[in-house]
């Protein structure tokens, strides 16, 4: 999700008209965006992450002002060439090789403006451009350069410049290892031999992407009239649709766009193309997918309020065409999804499909259900620990050595890297956060756990397991069977134990659980080393069966 | 007859205000009716705090100060006064010297100080020297008188302790205040004292033929194997007062939430399905069209495992890198770029059961009028805190036929809201990478005066399900369960809801969640 920060005045200015603090809510709303806060004059406006052309208060204003009927239609901005050349070099082809660049003449920035600006830039740079890596966008003061501007890379030792922010000149390697920026995106240049720059005809440089701008020529202030753009990245399209997001605002801001002219090996191409695309979209297709009836007067009314100009229909076909700063558009059911938008989905009639099948539950969950009414009945108390945990607590607690087991990497949280292999540690945690209650507590869980298996897709499996515990001075080995055979008794089945060892529990007091000859889980009373170590200090027995393997002994005695 | 609330009452009473009633007829005094009624005071305390809440007696407590003997004091009352020892042991002229004397008295050394000094002070000693150059004592002649009267203490002395202080005659106070000021003799003790008033329907009561005699408090099986219980009549009980708790098994909260929802799908058709923690990209991303360079991807954002999976056959991988790179014939332009086996193969913690529903399509081979749904948990590599875990709880179906629309997802999603108890909903226009419209349905909560958001649901794109050969629509929708049960459980913390944390007193004894919001 994405937060547009500005104030009711602004936007309503944008607009066009003079909308409540409700109407704008009630718009935003169904246009697809949220009224997230607001305080005084200040609002704040989520956008969905698809929608980069809305990520400046100058782009929702733009779409709002159409969706209301105050502006419909595609929006046409001019763009005059501005003489201007950005010569590529062939050796920027293995670390950086697109770029696209524009110029905007005649602004005059506001604070608010310059804050947008940069708001704006940093937006797309850490949602659609994924923190730089897609894409990096260059502002700079366009009266201090002398064009034309190469774009080349340079081994990092022979890039030599003072970034913004610095006090002194530093190398391209320096600039990673030293300037906080270049600390931040270091990771993208990583391994490269050169890295890339933009240069002036008198060789200053302008910025070293995607890692930061020059003091001397990359630098926007209120008194900046006149402004160079770049962007550059690995995907000529995307470039393009985010310069044309940048220079819209621009244009938007009162500036004038102007064209420059990209010079590549063997093929010259000129930056931005306002000129819109187009697509079709098939009434039918409307119905199809909306359920409503639209005839090709209202589709067309629809699409002017969401930006769109339908330029010819023919059999039931509309031909449109999208603005350019649209990157959302994959697919006919896009536009459609506009259509919808427009339509407002509130204005539709719910309709009840009339589609006939039979609801059936899956035998484990049935099983689990079943056992855990049975515990219920017992007079025993349901937990629901998480199936997230540590190491600590499922080995080293238990007096165990660590077994093969789903390990996490990366995690934020410190308290969890690994999945549950077992419940009865989660569960002797349940009965440590609750020592203060008085006893007995009993207590239950039937809940998934994961363990390796090479032999999945996933090599790993879900395992579903029921563990209990009776926690009470008296507790012994006894209570915890009399539990078990209660439980398997309404199924039908009789478990055998069969003498065992396992550090958890007390030596001479601990078996494995035969069902119908399968191994199913363990039984005892657990070892007082095991209770010391969780801070429990009453008399614990238990057990903690496989469901699965309990469902298998069922299949097998039928 | 008694009237009827007087019969009500002497019917209810119990053993020991049975066997006390009859007594307040001749005295109201706690240790007097303790042996009247031959029981111990504590229980007639008890009897009576009983009875005066029938309205039969009033208890006030009444604070008083009593006059008390203290350790010296008790002793002065069985032996008398010291300074009156001294005194009877010099009378009709004896003189002793201070060893004699105190031989001859049995007093310790300092109280024969402390009694000289009384003695003297009333000029009833006086000292001089023998022949022997011995000091002796001997009484002046006002020793001699004072020895045959009785003092004003003395005469206190034979007071029964404790002796209240209000009731005390003036004398008597100025002999407590001399006696206060010696070392441990007398004290003031605070006591209260239980009064005892028998109201107007006491009175009324005690006027009626009190008959006790076949009255029990329990049946017994003595009784039944007797037939004894013919003979009897049973104390009728305060039915209406509260009794202490019990508690039992219970189901927890959040399962019981999960089923509700379990129920609801069930109602409407659906089955269900269940599938792996453990995914891998390729079921968990890919297979439905999300780019693999899509935010979510992040380490930021899930877990990865570190460790590669297997990939489903051949031709579905064929298809989905289609999809992606192409658009593989939908009509779609598709992502461009080059579509990664290896990105696909990464094991990580599914972050949505959306990945169960891709392999439904894939491993299930669906292709038909069906309906499905999953209730199950999900994980995200975030740092815990009170409204975020590191996993959550989702439920989430889906509705595979023709000729889907918009408006049958608005139809379902609101006939599983009204299941819910909600009525009173609304759409939003939203954006999920599989899905084309998408759609959020948020509910109105009429205490907190606000929307809120619980559904997100869509018509699954062309390119998430031309990879399977699918060529029916499907809708789908899904919820936060942890939501939902944070909602029908009132528990806004998440630890206090699930995990470990969660208080056992609180699971046992919840109101069970009801389907309303």
């Amino acid at each position: 999700m994405v937060v547009v920060n500005t104030k009711l005045n602004t936007l309503n200015r944008i607009i066009g008209k003079s909308l409540s603090l409700e109407e704008l809510e009630r718009s935003l709303f169904d246009f697809g965006m949220e009224l997230e806060s607001h305080e005084g004059d200040d609002i704040a406006v989520e956008i969905t992450a698809e929608r980069s052309d809305l990520v400046s208060v100058h782009g929702i204003g733009r779409a709002l002002q159409a969706y209301l009927g105050i502006k419909k239609g595609i929006p046409v901005w001019n763009v005059k060439p501005s003489g201007m050349h950005v010569v590529v070099d062939k050796n920027v082809a293995d670390v950086r090789p697109f770029t696209v660049a524009a110029v905007i003449k005649n602004l005059k920035l506001a604070d608010d403006d310059i804050r947008e600006i940069i708001a704006v830039q940093e937006k797309i740079h850490q949602g659609f451009a994924r923190r730089r890596r897609r894409a990096a966008i260059g502002i700079y003061p366009l009266e201090p350069i002398t064009p034309p501007i190469d774009y080349l890379a340079l081994a990092p030792e022979k890039i030599f410049f003072q970034p913004l922010d610095a006090q002194v000149g530093m190398t391209g390697a320096q600039i990673l290892a030293d300037h906080p920026a270049g600390k931040d995106y270091a990771h993208l240049l990583e391994g490269k031999k050169v890295y890339p720059i933009f240069r002036d005809a008198k060789g200053e440089i302008l910025s070293m992407p995607p890692i930061i701008n020059s003091e001397k020529l990359g630098r926007v202030t209120e008194n900046t009239k006149d402004i160079f753009i770049e962007c550059s990245g690995f995907e000529l399209s995307l470039l393009q649709t985010i310069l044309n997001i940048l220079v819209t605002m621009f244009a938007d801001m009162g500036g004038s766009v102007q064209s420059v002219d990209i010079a590549y090996a063997g093929k010259t191409i000129t930056t931005p193309d306002l000129a819109p695309f187009e697509r079709t979209v098939r009434m039918k297709n409307i119905h199809s997918l909306l359920g409503i009836a639209v005839d090709e007067k209202k589709a067309k009314d629809l699409l002017s309020r969401m930006m769109y100009h339908v330029v010819s229909s023919k059999e039931g076909m509309l031909t449109v065409q999208i603005p350019r700063i649209r990157s959302d558009i994959w697919h006919e059911v896009d536009i459609i999804d506009d259509i919808a938008r427009a339509y407002g989905f509130n204005n539709f009639m719910p309709t009840f499909p009339n589609i006939m099948t039979v609801a059936a539950t899956l035998p484990l969950s049935d099983l689990k259900e079943q056992l855990a009414e049975t515990m219920v009945g017992l007079g025993f108390v349901e937990t629901t620990t998480l199936g997230l945990t540590n190491e600590g607590h499922q080995y080293a607690n238990m007096e165990i050595k660590e077994e093969p087991h789903i390990a996490i990497k990366d995690s934020v949280e410190k308290s969890v890297s690994m999945v549950r292999s077992r419940l009865l540690p989660e569960n002797l945690l349940a009965l440590h956060y609750n020592r203060h209650r008085p006893c007995p507590q009993r207590i239950f869980e039937c809940g998934f756990c994961v363990i390796p298996d090479d032999h999945a897709d996933v090599k790993a499996r879900n395992i579903l397991n029921l563990c209990t515990l009776i926690c009470d001075k008296a507790a012994t080995f006894t209570h915890a069977r009399q539990a078990l055979d209660a439980a398997l008794r309404p199924l039908g089945l009789v478990a055998e134990i069969m003498h065992s060892e396992h550090p958890s529990f007390i030596p001479g007091r601990v078996g494995r659980v035969i069902v119908g000859g399968i191994d199913c889980g363990m039984i005892g009373e657990v070892h007082p080393k095991v209770l010391e170590n969780w801070g429990i200090t009453v008399p614990t027995a238990g057990f903690e069966i496989s469901i699965d393997a309990i469902l298998q002994a069922l299949k097998e005695k039928r | 007859m008694p009237s009827p609330d007087k019969k009500q009452v002497i019917d209810s009473l119990s053993a020991i205000e049975r066997q006390l009633l009859p007594q307040l007829k001749k005295t109201t005094e706690v240790q007097k009716l303790a042996k009247l009624a031959r029981m111990d005071e504590d229980s007639v305390r008890r009897a009576l705090l009983w009875l005066s809440n029938k309205g039969i007696v009033a208890l006030t407590t009444r604070s008083e100060e009593l006059v008390d003997l203290d350790e010296n004091g008790r002793l002065y009352k069985d032996k008398g006064l010291p300074e009156k020892i001294i005194l009877h042991a010099l009378v009709d002229g004896k003189n002793f010297t201070l060893k004699e004397l105190s031989l001859k008295t049995g007093l310790p050394g300092p109280e024969m100080s402390a009694c000289m000094g009384i003695l003297k002070g009333r000029a009833a000693l006086e000292m001089i020297r023998d022949d022997a150059n011995n000091l002796i004592m001997r009484l002046t002649k006002a020793g001699e008188e004072l020895a045959k009267k009785e003092t004003l203490e003395e005469k206190f002395f034979k007071n029964d302790f404790p002796v209240p202080l209000a009731n005390l005659k003036p004398e008597e106070k100025a002999a407590v205040e001399h006696l206060l000021r010696r070392k441990s003799c007398i004290k003031i003790v605070k006591q209260k004292e239980l009064v005892v008033d028998i109201l107007p329907f006491g009175k009324e009561i005690l006027k009626e033929k009190l008959d006790f005699k076949n009255v029990e408090d329990a049946l017994t099986p003595a009784m039944l194997e007797s037939g004894e219980w013919r003979k009897k009549r049973f104390r009728s009980f305060d039915i209406e007062s509260p009794v202490p708790p019990v508690t039992g098994g219970r189901r927890h909260p959040f399962i019981e939430v999960c089923n509700i929802i379990r129920d609801i799908f069930l109602e409407m058709g659906f089955q269900e399905m269940s599938g792996p923690w453990v995914e891998t990209a390729f079921w968990c991303m890919d297979s439905m069209w999300i780019p693999q360079d899509h935010p979510a991807r992040d380490v930021q954002d899930t877990f990865f495992l570190g460790m590669k999976g297997d990939l489903p056959d051949k031709n579905l991988v064929r298809n989905v890198k289609e999809a992606h790179e192409t658009g593989a014939g939908t009509g779609s332009t598709g992502h461009g770029g080059v579509w990664s086996e290896d990105i696909a193969r990464e094991l990580l913690l599914r972050t949505h059961t959306t990945a169960t529903t891709f392999r439904m399509f894939g491993i299930g081979k669906l292709n038909q009028d069906c309906k499905y749904f999953y209730v199950g948990n999900n994980f995200r590599n975030e740092t815990v805190d009170a409204t975020h875990l590191s996993e959550f709880w989702q439920a989430e179906g889906f509705i595979m036929g023709d000729g889907l629309t918009l408006s049958d997802l608005m139809g379902f999603v609101k006939e599983f809201y009204a299941k819910l108890g909600i009525t009173k909903i609304r759409f939003k226009p939203t954006y999920n990478p599989y899905t084309e419209p998408s759609m959020e349905a948020h509910y109105y909560d009429e205490q907190k005066g606000r929307w809120y958001a619980l559904i997100n649901s869509g018509i699954f794109r062309q390119e998430s399900l031309a990879p399977f050969g699918i060529k029916k629509s499907v809708i789908a929708w899904g919820m936060g369960a942890s939501r939902i049960a944070a909602i029908l459980t009132n528990k806004r913390n998440l630890k206090e809801l699930v995990g470990a944390t969660c208080d056992f007193g609180w699971i046992g004894e919840h109101t069970a969640p009801q389907r309303r919001l």
